[in-house]
């Protein structure tokens, strides 16, 4: 799993994105360096989706420019590396937990695709339905799969959206400390600060498309009162943004 | 209250547009059918058969017209539950009557003698229809397929002589297919009524009980170049999706999937049995054939919708389309699916150029139709649905949300083909052979030449993923 080679930084140099007469982003610049886990804070309808979707390459900005190391987010090169987990993801319907994990696995080139699949769902305890279509799933077992599916390939640049959703305390356990031993660029769009604080060590705070603030945990944390909890502190910087 | 309920019931499921354009389509059928005349012996076989196809629905499908909301919030007002019953009922025969009406409408001239004993049998087999669906959706498949077959023998006895026939209007026995008609719809209407009054407490358990669990054979991928694994999922596996019914089965999403080898082999018997009949058993006047193979390619476009209706809808953006350059996904899938559409209609085209060279050129028409310009057809409507409809599946069982005017606006292109199809046949009625021919060979070509245009334009498909991001597909 692990990577000699340093994974690539993650870049969006003043990215604006429209939706018909709707600024979604507004001139948004920051930069993750390469192997550096940053959590994407933000209210509702702050840009985070947006500014995810444009890094994965699904959306094109209306202006400026985001990066995967060297190369355009919609490039073949950035698309083997990056693994993409959207919020509320769903994976094939109709297929069962295998077939989802087998089929990605084949479109991603993965050689070993069947002793991939057999090492995630024993350690996402997603054994015992791998025979079962994801409709019939719980949601807290589609949100393994889908973490399974976006990890799939060892990618050395991660974007997720929310991903400890849905998920049990153990699961949750498990899935962080799958992802804090990926040697990849991980970008975790999140509400939730503990979330951000146990996958993450640095924060980018948007609000209404535009950069707020950016600083590691420990930075946040001097920023408030003795004793304030970080989600008061968060909570204050973006009040006073709107 | 209670039309306030009906009202809120009907217009959260269908948009007016789309009520007045049923409308638009039942006038449209009566006048076909006025145009084609009382003398055609294929609705001898039409009206039977048509029966029995919408008997056979609502019970395999079953299911109610049910949104999330519903489930979220109407079922959990403080309503009287025989009101509710009502207005899902009317919900149902709204979207299964006014397509039986539609398709039926055809046949009206045909019966115009007996106009009044048509009128009762109608509107008795919509009830019937409209409650098979929320009586059998609890029932397991099993049992679904043994009332499937009774219902379906039921009208199809009329061809055996039987009186006693729903379909018997068409066959001279009009006042026994009444009774008959009047009879089941007094037996399942208040069994529907039953079922549908306690919707809210039972829908939960169906779902939990009946929805398939674990899949019986697991597709292997291991080892499979992406391409090939692409090809393994879209050909060799044909998957059809979509509200059954088209508008109806109340409108929830189901989808089912079959192997591509088991889809030919049942395409050939049937294949089979088209060629023996026509060609040996069913000695139609020339007229009559033609109605027939005319209405068969009006039909087997809607059919094929229900293979389009998963290809965007069942797809996800962040799976497929991230492992490749998107708009190259969105082509392999598609031309995987059109090919494996055209696979599997090539005995019944293959059957149709047999029966041409017999001297029937309306069936080259329909084997040209069959494996070339519905396979087009298929990736033209994905391409264009993607602009006016995009609409992707999370749940099943449940209506994905309002039937609208938009939803209908992804059949548009099938209009040209069916234009080109009725003036091709037009031509053909006239004596002018080589001219339909003609016609139908460039209606071929010029669809096959759209669908590679659409496949092969890269700012196109650019274009359809934006569109498909943007309106919230994940």
């Amino acid at each position: 799993m692990e990577r000699s080679t340093l994974p690539p930084s993650i870049e969006m140099n003043g990215v604006s994105k429209y939706y018909g007469d709707f600024q979604a982003l507004k001139n948004l610049s920051f930069k993750l360096e390469p192997g550096e886990r940053c959590a994407l804070l933000g209210p509702n309808g702050a840009g985070k989706t947006t500014t995810l979707k444009i890094l994965v390459g699904l959306l094109s900005p209306s202006s400026g420019e985001a990066k995967i190391g060297d190369f355009s987010p919609s490039s073949e090169d950035s698309r083997r590396m990056m693994g993409y987990l959207p919020d509320d993801a769903s994976p094939y319907r109709t297929f069962s937990v295998r077939e989802n994990m087998e089929y990605i696995g084949a479109l991603r080139g993965i050689d070993d695709v069947s002793d991939k699949v057999d090492r995630l769902l024993d350690s996402l305890q997603l054994r015992e339905y791998e025979k079962s279509k994801v409709g019939r799933l719980s949601r807290g077992n589609v949100q393994k799969l889908a973490i399974a599916l976006a990890i799939i390939h060892d990618p050395s640049v991660l974007l997720l959206d929310e991903p400890l959703n849905y998920l049990d305390i153990p699961t949750q356990e498990t899935v962080i400390e799958y992802l804090k031993n990926l040697n990849s660029t991980q970008l975790v769009s999140t509400h939730i600060m503990e979330v951000a604080t146990r996958l993450t060590d640095k924060v980018i705070m948007i609000s209404r498309g535009t950069f707020v603030w950016s600083g590691t945990l420990e930075e946040l944390k001097r920023l408030g009162k003795e004793g304030e909890p970080i989600e008061r502190i968060v909570a204050r910087m973006l009040t006073d943004v709107l | 209250m209670f039309f306030k309920l009906l009202k809120f019931v009907i217009l959260s499921r269908f948009s007016k547009q789309i009520l007045a354009f049923m409308l638009v389509l039942l006038v449209w059928a009566l006048f076909i059918s006025s145009k084609t005349g009382s003398s055609s012996a294929v609705y001898y076989y039409y009206g039977p058969a048509l029966i029995a196809v919408f008997l056979i629905l609502p019970v395999l499908s079953g299911g109610i017209a049910v949104l999330k909301s519903d489930r979220d919030f109407l079922f959990t007002l403080p309503l009287k539950r025989s009101e509710l019953a009502l207005s899902l009922f009317v919900v149902q025969m709204l979207s299964f009557g006014l397509i039986i009406i539609y398709v039926l409408g055809y046949s009206f001239s045909s019966i115009s003698s007996v106009l009044p004993y048509a009128l009762i049998d109608f509107i008795a087999l919509i009830l019937v229809i409209t409650s098979l669906g929320p009586i059998t959706y609890t029932l397991k498949l099993g049992w679904r397929v043994l009332v499937a077959i009774l219902m379906a023998l039921l009208p199809l006895s009329a061809f055996a002589g039987f009186p006693f026939s729903p379909a018997g209007i068409y066959t001279g026995h009009p006042l026994y297919a009444d009774i008959t008609s009047v009879v089941l719809a007094v037996i399942t209407v208040p069994l529907a009524f039953r079922s549908l009054s306690r919707v809210d407490l039972d829908l939960m358990k169906t779902f939990t009980r009946y929805t398939s669990g674990d899949v019986k054979r697991v597709r292997k991928f291991s080892g499979m170049s992406p391409t090939k694994a692409i090809f393994a999922v879209n050909f060799f596996i044909v998957e059809v999706s979509g509200r059954m019914n088209s508008l109806g089965s109340g409108g929830s999403y189901r989808s089912g999937r079959f192997r591509l080898s088991r889809g030919v082999l049942v395409s050939a018997i049937i294949a089979g049995v088209y060629y023996y009949l026509l060609t040996y058993r069913l000695k139609l006047p020339l007229h009559s054939q033609e109605i027939a193979l005319f209405i068969f390619s009006i039909y087997s476009v809607i059919f094929i919708m229900f293979f389009t209706m998963g290809v965007l809808g069942n797809e996800r953006l962040w799976l497929g389309f991230m492992t490749r350059n998107p708009t190259r996904y969105l082509r392999d899938i598609v031309v995987a699916k059109s090919l494996s559409i055209a696979t599997l209609l090539s005995p019944l085209a293959i059957a149709n150029f047999l029966i041409a060279l017999g001297g029937d050129e309306q069936a080259l028409n329909l084997g040209l139709f069959l494996l070339v310009v519905i396979p087009s057809l298929l990736i033209i409507v994905v391409y264009l649905s993607a602009f006016l409809y995009p609409l992707q599946i999370k749940e099943e069982l449940s209506m994905p949300g309002q039937l609208n005017l938009r939803q209908m606006g992804t059949l548009l292109p099938a209009l040209p083909a069916w234009i080109l199809v009725t003036i091709s046949f037009a031509v053909l009625e006239n004596g002018l052979p080589s001219l339909a021919i003609l016609i139908t060979v460039t209606t071929t070509i010029l669809f096959a030449l759209i669908a590679i245009a659409l496949i092969y334009s890269d700012s196109f498909g650019k274009r359809v993923i934006d569109k498909l991001v943007t309106s919230g597909f994940v």
